[in-house]
């Protein structure tokens, strides 16, 4: 009976050892991106995985493409991409890259004919892509400014200008927009391509504009230039309220919000 | 009878006094008289128009000391002027 009793344990022990094993986990890729095609191209790339068969790529967490080769040429926006090494029995988890811009709703600005010192009228992005509010008559904001809204002679409309569009100038940035004929903010989902910006865009209320932030005035690169996009929620006399999206990845022309 | 006749002439003279006008307004025809109330009545309307003027410019007046000169708000200055920046033709890009 103690020797029955004996087996039995010892097997039911190796069953344990033989379930608990398992099959070691598929290991997940990290990915890393270039921004190409003047924005419009976000290139994920990623190193190969032992024992993968292929990749599978997500877009805001729904699969939408596998691949077998360790890049993937994402060219439809979004806020989210993943992507995951698979095989027969297992899929990784994704390793996500952030596309979303940085959203601020409803800054107030003023146009400059505004008398009053306490009413700025320049915009000015944050490293983390938050948009607030500097006064112009203020020096040491100049380096800062990147839109002014100007509404002095010769300017006959709200109009956003950049600060290099001035003799002297506010600062050397080439900051500059555009008509995005779309008056919902979200449906304006990538900014235009280069080439149709201003560095002067006459503004109306309830219209969505895109923002192309050229700071170094060399064309479209991937070193410091940024996109977003700003709906013009209304225009009452000298008071402008916007709400604005910052892309944070440079270059990248996405705006998914 | 010498007494009644000395009586009413008495009555009578009394009565001529009585009737004469006061002094200062001998010579005051209705005519001048309606014209110096129309123009009392044409100084009563300027009072009134003056004075209406007066309530307005008083309310504004506390209207403003209530707004910048009570509870510490000031009274924002204007922007200061650029001198000399002008602006340049649009660039595209």
């Amino acid at each position: 009976m103690k020797k029955l009793l004996g087996i039995t344990l010892s097997l039911a022990g190796l069953l344990m050892l033989v379930s608990c094993g398992g099959e070691e986990a598929i290991e997940m890729p990290s990915v890393t991106y270039t921004v190409t095609d003047n924005g419009g191209t976000l290139a994920l790339d990623w190193d190969d995985i032992t024992d993968a068969e292929g990749y599978y790529i997500y877009a805001d967490g729904v699969l939408i493409d596998s691949t077998t080769d360790s890049e993937y040429d994402a060219t439809e926006p979004a806020q989210v991409y993943g992507v995951s090494a698979y095989n027969a029995d297992d899929e990784s988890a994704t390793d996500d890259v952030d596309c979303a811009p940085e959203v601020t709703a409803n800054v107030i600005v003023y146009g400059a004919s505004d008398p009053d010192t306490a009413h700025p009228s320049g915009l000015s992005f944050t490293t983390s892509g938050t948009a607030v509010a500097l006064a112009i008559g203020v020096t040491a904001n100049h380096p800062d400014l990147d839109y002014i809204f100007d509404d002095r002679a010769p300017f006959t409309t709200m109009t956003l200008v950049s600060p290099n569009a001035y003799t002297p100038v506010y600062n050397d940035e080439k900051n500059m927009g555009v008509d995005a004929q779309a008056t919902d903010f979200d449906a304006v989902i990538i900014a235009n391509a280069p080439g149709v910006y201003s560095t002067q865009t006459s503004l109306q209320g309830n219209a969505v504009y895109a923002l192309f932030m050229d700071q170094d005035d060399d064309g479209w690169d991937t070193d410091s230039d940024h996109f977003g996009k700003m709906k013009v929620e209304s225009i009452a006399g000298t008071t402008v309220t916007i709400t604005v999206a910052y892309q944070t990845i440079t270059g990248l022309r996405w705006l998914v919000t | 009878m010498l007494r009644i006749a000395a009586l009413l002439s008495i009555v009578a003279c009394l009565a001529v006094i009585g009737c004469q006008p006061p002094e200062g307004m001998a010579g005051v025809t209705k005519e001048e008289y309606d014209a110096l109330k129309t123009k009392v009545e044409m100084l009563e309307a300027d009072v009134a128009t003056m004075q209406e003027a007066m309530d307005g410019f008083i309310e504004q007046y506390n209207m403003h000391i209530e707004k910048y000169h009570k509870g510490g708000k000031a009274v924002p200055a204007p922007k200061p002027a650029e001198p000399g920046r002008t602006v340049k033709p649009p660039e595209k890009g």
